[in-house]
């Protein structure tokens, strides 16, 4: 596994300030009468990778889902107080259009669910329910998009066939192509890699790696090597409260508070 | 109970001993083969099903053919031949009085009084073409009556000799009974017997001495016991005398001979079509001296003229046809069911011959069917889509058990509804004058294709409904999601995604429905007019206006009232094989269109 | 990301009018208005009978029921209609009928006659009503025994008569012919059916023979009932013997409703957890002894439930029992006038879905028949919507309370 666990490089590369996408104030979210999210307070960063930790039911997932507003498919779910604004626009108030919110910010499932249908189609699906209907831009779309997953040269002789064909790490590659190819400017990833060997997860491991350039990035694990060797800034949560965030270094090296400690080394989740 | 009886006891364990209790079985495998028996009812009920229709149905295809073969022998057929000619004569004069009540018509638009109109209809010209037309067939339709009542008459004896005959062998055998020294009287013959005497009695047909015994056993004869010899005597006489008479009221057919009775004359038949066919060219001729004075009724008669010279061409083949018709060609068994299968007329009870061909059923049902499918389809897919996608779950709690209460609405009740109040509302609406732009309004006969197909569409809605929305519920949810997260709407999501998943589901719901419509019994019996006759395709949508009979209809209708063991009765039970085989080939299909799909996805 | 600067109101997410979300509205209300008008036709269908039934059913005094139409036997209504309106009734249709037609004629050209023939019209048809009014006041209806009671009928002088059969009466043999049968068919039904489960969900294994069980209930549930009734007649009616009877009928019935029994029944029993046979076979429990205490007691609630649809659907057939058990009119109840007890099990009975083919196709439709007719398919579609509706509601019920 040649993915760098090089905190080193990363810290090479401070010279321009991060500058804050979604800025989470004071968040409160609750499934009916249960509160899932107390109080969170988080930004996240442009261009950087940022890991959710915590054991299961912590509220990562939770709020991964808000951030694109995956939550308003489940009817007792709601916002009680606090806001999320992504790019400085509140994604919960009235006039937000959910489907332009969810084609800026994109998102990979835990069990990667390629639709039944060929691998192309899977991937134009995207620019097709846009109306996109030009053949010559969906061929180039799909190819970068794949490329982009780092999936074009496994799958290039077998477009149309169909996607089910594919194994575990190639399915999942392939729903973040079709994550990339409405060209989003957020990625969010709920535990990609959770069903895959340990070769498939290396592989996704390295295109968000790669990713990283173009896109922001958030991911939940509950892998913590994962979360160590791909992101730039670590969140531990706990309980559904926001425990600890701070750059993947700190909390890895050096966390401040002691469950965090506890729970990167191992001690409980 | 001390807590030492609850220690395990130091004995030998004894699972290895089977109890055995009935041919070297223990109970339970007793019980697990009593439950595999019942299990297989399912098996042997589909068994039993196919077993009795064939038993009684199979008799069709040789009681089929010896009709047919009646059929020839007698010569209907040939009849039916030389009838060709005479109903086509017939569409051309309906083509001809038709021109003339469309004229009359005009003439009528134009102002003209009812006495102009009179003149000019009833002009010595136009008199000599429209009366003069129907006149030159009265010779042809002389000689063919003629020789169908001929024809009419072989068969008839025939079919006399044929019941005769079936008296004498009872008879016969009858008296091979008596012959057996142990026979013994049973209440019936006793009766029967008594009967006899008594005539003879009255007659005084025996000799005396018979006479004196026979007046005797009136009195004494008793059921159930042998009897002795006198009077066995007695009744074997009895019985013989009759067995002679009815020998004696057979004549047999030599239908050799008899057929000349109907296909002499051929020459003067042919004689007959000739001056046929010099009478209406004669006719036409004089045609041209009617002034019709439009365009339209013009060009008609023009086309009438060119009917009639498509009659003239035919005649040289009809009369080739009618020489080598041969009373002796074979009627092969594969006749009977071909004519079954391809047949376009069922016509029973007819005083000429029977047919039975179910291709007016079939259209009927499919027609039907297809009237029904067309409006259940997008209401059942739709509703389905609808209460699984859109709908808020309080919808949705309140409309699925709906829609599964209305399946259990009885056909009868919907056919029944039908009759009294969609039928009659639907021809409410075809009369009224702001719809009269419609064509085919108004419609004639308010029980109708339509009716009976709205009808079917809401019993089949339910079942398509339940199945369809099962099948969209099936599929995943991280589907729905994964579409989502794209930015599709949810409607793009049910529809490019969801929809597209479970379209084999779906389209096994709609075969399922079809296969419901196609067996469905009461609401077409009710609603859908019964005129047995192929639907006239050509009407274009006005089909969808006419009355059609179809199998199941044909079935309930007929079934009760045939004699049992008969031509018609075996023919219901091979509508009933047709209408099995049809759904287990729509099952079936059904199911391999699921697992086809099915094996794809894994 | 340029755009939310340009205005305060638009931003990136903002809401965009586009073409597809008019046509995505519009085909979501296209998809809405199906469902509903599915509800509303079948709604229609229900009030209509409901409504013009419940005139039969039920009475405007006290009791409000009309037993004697549940309860009698049908008979032949003979009804005395005065002459003398009678023909004043028909003369003042038919001008009203030879006004519309002159008035038609007229529409187009002299549109003031044309009105007053409209206007006459609406007073003939004022006459027309109140004439009506007084032939129903003083018209005379009776049943056929009223009838023969009767020490001197009406004359024909001062009456018009007409019979109408079986519009007199009630329709009692129905009603408990029906009930008869479906209760037998049930008793059959289940019986077979669950023995037929036990085996399908306990014992079964994957291989050649349950593919074909399972196919054969497959392709059973798809056959037309009328072929089902071909069968019985060709089975039990003739083969056995059993003649047009109640025996021949509930097999028939019973046969038919099996496929649905036994996927109900199996149903229910593989919804049972594993955990309560392995429970019972760990101490010791033979497997029949497993199935009869852990698993037919816990699944008998929800076996009885589902199949309760299966029976009111087939409860609502005709075609099956049109010649295996219905008489279209039977004077006597079945108990009455048996020789022995078993000429019970092998008598035709009256039932109310052929009694409302009988009545609906044989004979005409107008006012004296019409409640009559409505009052039969009322009761009966009031029979199997009650074990329909019964069936939804118990499932519910039974899928919360045993939720394992």
């Amino acid at each position: 596994m040649n993915v760098n666990f090089d905190i080193q490089g990363k810290q090479a590369e401070p010279s321009k300030p991060p500058k804050p996408v979604i800025k989470t104030k004071n968040l409160d979210f609750a499934y009916g009468d249960s509160q899932a999210l107390f109080n969170i307070s988080m930004d996240i960063f442009k261009k950087e990778v940022t890991a959710f930790i915590g054991p299961s039911g912590c509220g990562k997932s939770t709020l991964l889902r808000c951030f694109n507003r995956m939550n308003d498919l489940i009817d007792i779910a709601q916002i009680k107080s606090g806001s999320i604004r992504i790019s400085d626009i509140d994604i919960y108030n009235k006039d937000v259009d959910v489907i332009e919110l969810r084609k800026h910010v994109g998102m990979v499932f835990q069990k990667s669910n390629p639709f039944p249908k060929s691998i192309y189609e899977n991937i134009a699906y995207g620019m097709r329910i846009q109306g996109v209907k030009n053949r010559s831009e969906l061929d180039e779309t799909v190819e970068s998009s794949l490329r982009g997953a780092a999936l074009w040269d496994e799958v290039k002789d077998r477009l149309n066939k169909s996607a089910l064909g594919l194994s575990g790490g190639q399915q999942q590659r392939l729903c973040i192509a079709r994550a990339l190819a409405v060209k989003p400017k957020i990625i969010l990833m709920d535990e990609p890699c959770s069903a895959l060997d340990p070769v498939a997860t290396a592989k996704v491991e390295e295109l968000i790696h790669k990713l990283k350039k173009h896109y922001t990035i958030v991911v939940v694990t509950h892998n913590m090597q994962q979360a160590a060797r791909v992101s730039d800034r670590t969140a531990f949560f706990y309980l559904g409260r926001l425990v600890e965030y701070e750059t993947t270094e700190q909390i890895f090296m050096n966390p401040k508070n002691s469950k965090t400690e506890a729970y990167v080394s191992g001690r409980f989740g | 109970m001390s807590t030492e009886d609850l220690q395990p006891k130091d004995t030998s364990p004894e699972f290895s001993k089977r109890r055995v209790v009935l041919f070297g079985k223990d109970t339970d495998s007793i019980i697990k083969g009593f439950f595999g028996c019942t299990a297989t009812v399912a098996i042997v009920v589909l068994f039993l099903i196919t077993l009795f229709l064939i038993k009684e149905g199979s008799g069709f295809v040789g009681q089929y053919q010896t009709s047919l073969k009646q059929y020839r022998l007698s010569g209907l057929e040939y009849v039916d031949i030389l009838k060709e000619r005479r109903e086509d004569h017939t569409a051309l004069m309906q083509y001809l009085s038709d021109i003339k009540a469309e004229w009359i018509n005009l003439l009528k638009k134009e102002g003209l009084t009812q006495q102009a109109i009179f003149k000019k209809v009833m002009s010595p010209e136009s008199k000599a073409v429209f009366l003069g037309y129907s006149r030159t067939s009265s010779d042809l339709r002389r000689f063919i009556k003629d020789k169908m009542d001929a024809a009419i008459e072989i068969r008839d004896q025939q079919i006399t000799n044929d019941n005769l005959q079936e008296t004498l062998n009872n008879y016969a055998k009858k008296i091979t009974e008596v012959e057996d020294y142990s026979f013994k009287l049973s209440e019936e013959d006793r009766a029967e017997f008594i009967l006899k005497l008594k005539e003879k009695v009255r007659a005084q047909s025996f000799d005396a001495d018979k006479l004196e015994t026979s007046k005797g056993l009136i009195e004494g004869l008793k059921s159930g016991v042998a009897l002795d010899t006198k009077s066995r005597e007695i009744y074997l006489s009895l019985l013989r005398d009759e067995f002679l008479a009815t020998e004696n009221r057979i004549q047999p057919v030599i239908f050799e001979k008899s057929i000349l009775k109907v296909t002499n004359e051929q020459q003067r038949y042919f004689e007959i079509l000739n001056t046929l066919e010099a009478d209406m060219k004669a006719i036409l001729l004089k045609s041209d001296s009617i002034e019709l004075d439009n365009n339209n009724l013009e060009s008609r008669m023009e086309r009438f003229k060119e009917l009639n010279a498509l009659f003239f061409t035919s005649i040289p083949e009809h009369k080739t046809q009618i020489k080598e018709w041969d009373q002796n060609a074979a009627v092969p068994l594969s006749k009977s069911l071909s004519s079954f299968l391809t047949g376009k007329d069922w016509i029973t009870a007819s005083d000429q011959q029977d047919w039975y061909g179910i291709l007016p059923l079939l259209c009927g049902s499919l027609i039907i069917s297809f009237v029904a499918l067309c409006i259940a389809v997008p209401l059942g897919v739709g509703a389905a889509i609808y209460t699984n996608q859109i709908s808020s779950p309080l919808e949705q709690n309140l409309i699925k058990p709906y829609i599964e209460f209305i399946s259990a609405v009885p056909s009868v009740v919907i056919g029944f509804f039908g009759v009294v109040v969609l039928g009659e509302a639907m021809r409410g609406l075809s009369q009224l004058e702001f719809l009269a732009w419609v064509p085919f309004f108004p419609i004639q006969e308010r029980l109708n294709t339509l009716t009976a197909g709205c009808l079917l569409a809401l019993m089949a809605i339910p079942t398509i409904y339940t199945l369809a929305e099962d099948a969209i519920n099936n599929i995943p949810k991280h589907l729905k999601e994964a579409s989502l997260a794209i930015g599709a709407t949810p409607l793009q999501t049910t529809f490019r995604v969801i929809v597209p998943s479970a379209l084999s589901g779906i389209i096994s719901a709609i075969m399922l429905g079809f296969g419901r419509v196609i067996g469905e019994t009461m609401v077409v019996l009710l609603c859908a007019g019964n005129r047995i006759k192929i639907p006239e395709f050509s009407d274009g949508l006005g089909v969808f206006f006419q009355p059609v009979h179809t199998m199941t209809g044909i079935i309930a209708q007929e079934m009760g009232e045939v004699v049992r063991g008969s031509v018609h009765y075996r023919a219901l039970f091979m509508v009933g094989i047709v209408l099995f085989i049809a759904s287990l080939i729509i099952n079936v299909s059904a199911q391999y269109v699921v697992k086809k799909y099915n094996k794809m996805d894994s | 990301m340029k755009s939310d600067t340009n205005k305060q109101t638009t931003h990136l997410f903002s809401q965009r009018f586009s073409r597809n979300k008019v046509m995505e509205l519009s085909i979501t209300g296209i998809l809405r208005f199906f469902t509903y008008l599915v509800i509303v036709l079948a709604g229609y269908l229900f009030l209509d009978i409901t409504y013009n039934g419940s005139k039969a059913v039920f009475t405007k005094e006290a009791p409000f029921v009309n037993f004697q139409f549940l309860t009698e036997k049908p008979q032949t209504l003979h009804v005395f209609e005065p002459a003398d309106i009678d023909t004043q009734l028909k003369s003042a249709k038919a001008e009203i009928l030879t006004k519309s037609i002159k008035r038609r004629a007229l529409s187009n050209s002299n549109y003031e006659a044309a009105e007053a023939f409209t206007l006459a019209i609406k007073d003939l048809n004022k006459e027309v009503k109140e004439l009506d009014d007084l032939r129903k006041e003083r018209r005379l209806m009776f049943s056929d025994t009223e009838y023969r009671a009767l020490a001197t009928t009406p004359s024909t002088k001062d009456f018009v008569y007409s019979t109408y059969a079986y519009s007199g009466g009630g329709i009692g043999p129905a009603i408990i012919g029906t009930i008869l049968l479906v209760f037998g068919s049930i008793l059959i039904a289940l019986t077979l059916g669950v023995l037929c489960a036990v085996y399908l969900s306990e014992y079964s294994k994957p291989g050649k023979v349950l593919q074909s069980i399972r196919l054969s209930i497959l392709n059973l549930s798809g056959v037309p009932s009328i072929v089902f009734g071909l069968f019985g007649f060709g089975l039990f009616v003739l083969y056995l013997d059993w003649g047009v009877s109640l025996m021949a009928g509930w097999f028939t019935l019973a046969l038919m409703a099996l496929p649905v029994i036994i996927t109900a029944s199996e149903e229910s029993m593989r919804a049972i957890p594993k955990g309560f046979r392995e429970g019972s076979l760990a101490l010791g429990a033979s497997k029949w002894t497993c199935i009869r205490t852990n698993v037919l007691p816990y699944a008998m609630p929800g076996i009885l439930t589902s199949s309760i649809m299966g029976i009111a659907r087939v409860a609502g057939e005709t075609a099956p029992i049109m010649f295996t058990a219905a008489f279209a009119l039977r004077d006597r109840l079945p108990w009455e006038g048996l020789e022995n007890s078993t000429d019970f099990f092998f008598q035709g009975v009256m039932a109310l879905p052929y009694h409302i083919y009988v009545v609906s196709s044989k004979i005409p439709q107008n006012e004296y028949t019409q409640n009559m007719q409505y009052g039969t398919a009322f009761v009966f579609l009031l029979i199997v919507g009650l074990f329909a509706l019964s069936s939804i509601i118990l499932r519910v019920k039974v899928r919360k309370k045993y939720d394992w």
